[in-house]
């Protein structure tokens, strides 16, 4: 048995840890722990701001997840408050939710994950004529032409963003790989196992192929994001205001912040996102995928078999609350209803539960709580106790590792506790969140009958989830709840929220073209408009899957401020009455193949795209550390032995 | 963080830094020196509320809490997204996130906090604006005195002249 800690695990953004025990005869993994290990504390800083403020201040909790903390949060007021906000901002808000997960999909494929997939150094051997051929292939074979509803605004006349398929290009991007590899000094290719066998499952051109696209897409995501710039002023961290947008629009201003040249912008980017994910991203994902699955790779599920949670997701039209102190207006007119809970789609659809997700169910202190038994906090009472985000605690209590010092840790205690993040639950047990969930809770949903006058993304669910199970000639049950499910899923969600992007971007030019120009609600905006005491929940469904936070405000000032974000339900330490989190369980269900080289287990810990930074440390039988793995970026990859 | 990469790039060397080790092309310029709504400033355009008549058609922001006159940055004359926006011509005032003080300055839309013992902006303007009017004031009583006394040593100077 070895005991393999990886930690920082790397190209995520933020600190994670990962510990693993690897029988080394079977390559079984017997137990995980996964730990954040960073403070956040932002939530502290929170207190006494002033509400309206607070999207500035908690939207800088991250850089990657930029915009998705600063919509949480001015829902989470607006819900307190019982604002409506003006249709188009709620169309422009959901146009940059989608801008987000359009783009945060696309850079976490090509350039957190894929080389978890494929290498440089496999693409060395690869032929530029066949490549050119691979490329037409894998178009003619993997690419979905699944589309949105049929729209009366058509600006490009072509695909603009089509990938190249000469030799010539290819044996450019060979050449260039290569003078990177031969220089020794591997750059943004550092760090990485490229000896591990599983990069030879792929032949040289795919490798060669892929490795092109990374480099493509490094350009094109930044583009991507222009809608932010547009709406919001700047991306990270666009500008938002409780009661709408900022961005003001008038079609008689030169210096209006919308009209119609800022709105050009955006379409351009709109239409870019769409003929990216339908002529890069799925194309590669479905065919390095597919061989996968095809080679029996059909591991690491774990929670996904047995728990998903979603929110539900983009409120068509403008709405009142999102509790049920608050109107609850948020689930009654969703474009994705996956609102609710899958519980045991592992065993197939027939014996799969489902739970539905309500306004009420925000409101009840018993269905949504986080506790801190394994967390480096203390709660008043017991560290076990479920609270609920309203009367949530951040009071810090670090108790260092079980082996080494409090700076230096060798093996966190699995008995006490291990991470900075707490464990949030769904009536007492945990569950994994994010693309994957989103889509197990639609297609269970729609097989048990419970999708009345199904919208046209839930539709387009379907269909993309028939395609892929066409493909693989696997049912979705058995392709779904696995770390290739995930990551397909990923990609699937990122061509659903393209079309979701051009859907809301026609939605607020029908608008504005009725003559409604207005974006802010300033009813409630002074101070002395507002209730003495109050509560609110913000809830989106974030790339990473279901984010909420919740205000408790007091005297126009936040008392007490709480986020539960997708990474803590997922990546969340164990509980001793409800087990293991998703990372901590998919990586149990991970073989390694060379403990010494963990890429499995970085592969699928990648899988959920997490949002922290991290290390594996490997571990014998005897619990003897074997080696630390770094693959710091900053310090280059070391081994200690 | 691009501008620097690339002048590295170029120059082979890092830019030239100001005091507190900021590279000077980026950091030497206030928003609101550099802001294409000055003028509104200038000519006492504000908009009062947002989304108003006066945010549509894109006038000053300083009464929404706009930190434009404080805040040392590039996001006026560089724009984000090679020349695109900047939070202030998407109609959101400038919050100063690169000030030192950024994190103790709410509530950010109200107007420009305290400034110690002068107090804010409206206090240490109508301070001046006191300030300057004792000093017309002062001016025009000095200039009364002068004058009569430029007058009297001319007269008797005259008178002296008449004498002789």
């Amino acid at each position: 048995m070895k005991h393999v800690v990886v930690d920082p695990i790397t190209r995520i953004e933020g600190h994670l840890r990962v510990e693993v025990q690897v029988d080394e005869g079977s390559g079984q993994v017997t137990d995980a722990l996964s730990s954040g290990t960073a403070w956040r504390g932002l939530e502290l800083i929170m207190r006494d701001r002033d509400p309206r403020d607070v999207w500035a201040y908690i939207q800088r909790i991250c850089g990657v997840c930029t915009t998705a903390h600063a919509l949480a949060s001015v829902r989470a007021v607006e819900d307190a408050l019982g604002i409506k906000i003006p249709k188009n901002a709620n169309y422009i808000r959901n146009i940059m939710a989608a801008t987000l997960t359009v783009q945060d999909h696309i850079v976490h494929f090509y350039h957190l994950h894929a080389l978890d997939w494929v290498s440089p150094v496999e693409a060395l051997a690869a032929d530029p004529i066949a490549t050119a051929n691979l490329q037409v292939n894998v178009l003619n074979a993997y690419r979905l032409p699944l589309a949105g509803p049929a729209s009366e605004i058509n600006t490009e006349a072509y695909p603009h963003d089509f990938p190249a398929a000469t030799p010539q290009y290819f044996a450019a991007i060979k050449d260039k790989v290569k003078a990177i590899v031969e220089s020794g000094q591997l750059g943004i290719f550092a760090a990485q196992w490229w000896d591990h066998p599983d990069y030879k499952l792929l032949p040289p051109e795919v490798h060669l192929m892929a490795i092109a696209h990374y480099l493509e897409m490094l350009d094109k995501q930044r583009e991507l994001v222009t809608p932010h710039v547009v709406f919001g002023g700047k991306n990270p961290h666009p500008h938002y205001v409780v009661g709408g947008m900022p961005c003001s629009i008038s079609m008689e201003d030169g210096n209006a912040p919308i009209n119609s040249a800022r709105l050009e912008i955006v379409d351009r980017a709109i239409n870019m996102g769409r003929t990216l994910v339908n002529y890069y991203y799925l194309p590669d994902l479905l065919a390095i995928g597919s061989t996968y699955v095809k080679a029996g790779r059909v591991d690491g599920g774990g929670l996904a078999k047995t728990r998903v949670l979603g929110y539900g997701a983009y409120p068509m039209e403008d709405y009142t609350g999102t509790s049920s102190k608050g109107g609850g207006g948020f689930f009654k007119n969703l474009l994705i209803r996956c609102n609710g809970v899958v519980e045991n789609f592992g065993q197939g659809v027939a014996n799969a539960k489902f739970s539905d997700l309500t306004a009420e169910d925000l409101t009840n202190p018993e269905v949504f709580t986080e506790s801190v038994e394994h967390a480096w906090y203390s709660y008043p009472k017991n560290d076990g106790d479920p609270l609920h985000p309203w009367n949530g605690v951040t009071e810090a209590k670090y108790t260092g590792p079980k082996v080494g010092s409090p700076t230096q840790w060798e093996a966190l205690n699995e008995q006490g506790k291990y991470s900075w993040l707490k464990t949030p639950k769904w009536r007492g047990k945990l569950c994994e969140v994010g693309p994957l969930a989103r889509y197990i809770i639609i297609y269970t949903k729609a097989q048990k009958g419970l999708l009345p006058d199904m919208t046209w993304a839930e539709k387009m669910m379907l269909d993309q989830i028939a395609a892929v199970s066409n493909l693989l000639g696997l049912p979705p049950e058995a392709w779904l709840p696995t770390m290739v499910g995930r990551t397909a899923t990923r990609a699937l969600d990122c061509q659903l929220n393209a079309e979701i992007n051009k859907f809301f971007f026609d939605k607020l030019i029908a608008n504005i073209k009725s003559g409604d120009t207005k974006v802010a609600n300033a009813e409630k905006w002074e101070l002395n408009t507002w209730p003495k005491e109050c509560q609110g929940v913000g809830i989106y469904e974030a790339p990473r899957g279901a984010l909420s936070h919740w205000i408790d405000i007091k005297d126009g000032k936040t008392k007490n401020y709480q986020c539960v974000v997708p990474t803590t339900w997922n990546a969340c330490p164990r509980d001793s009455k409800a087990g293991h989190g998703a990372y901590e369980l998919a990586m149990m269900e991970t073989r390694v193949q060379v403990p010494d080289k963990p890429l499995e287990i970085a592969k699928v810990v990648r899988s959920f795209d997490p949002c922290m930074a991290c290390a594996t440390h490997m571990y014998n039988a005897k619990g003897e550390r074997i080696n630390v793995i770094t693959t710091d970026p900053y310090s280059g990859t070391r081994v200690e032995k | 963080m691009t501008g620097v990469i690339m002048h590295v790039a170029l120059f082979g060397s890092l830019p030239p830094l100001d005091h507190d080790g900021r590279p000077q092309q980026f950091y030497g310029n206030r928003i609101h020196d550099t802001c294409y709504r000055r003028p509104f400033f200038d000519a006492g355009m504000f908009a009062e509320r947002f989304d108003d008549a006066g945010a549509k058609a894109g006038w000053c922001l300083y009464k929404l809490g706009c930190r434009g006159p404080e805040t040392y940055n590039s996001c006026g004359n560089l724009r984000w997204f090679q020349g695109m926006s900047y939070p202030i011509q998407s109609g959101a005032p400038c919050i100063g996130c690169s000030n030192p003080h950024f994190w103790d300055e709410d509530p950010l839309t109200e107007r420009m906090p305290e400034y110690g013992p002068l107090g804010n902006v409206d206090k240490i303007g109508a301070g001046i604006a006191a300030a300057t009017a004792i000093g017309v004031m002062a001016h025009g009583a000095m200039s009364v005195v002068q004058k009569q006394q430029r007058e009297e040593a001319e007269a008797k100077a005259k008178g002296e002249q008449v004498n002789k």
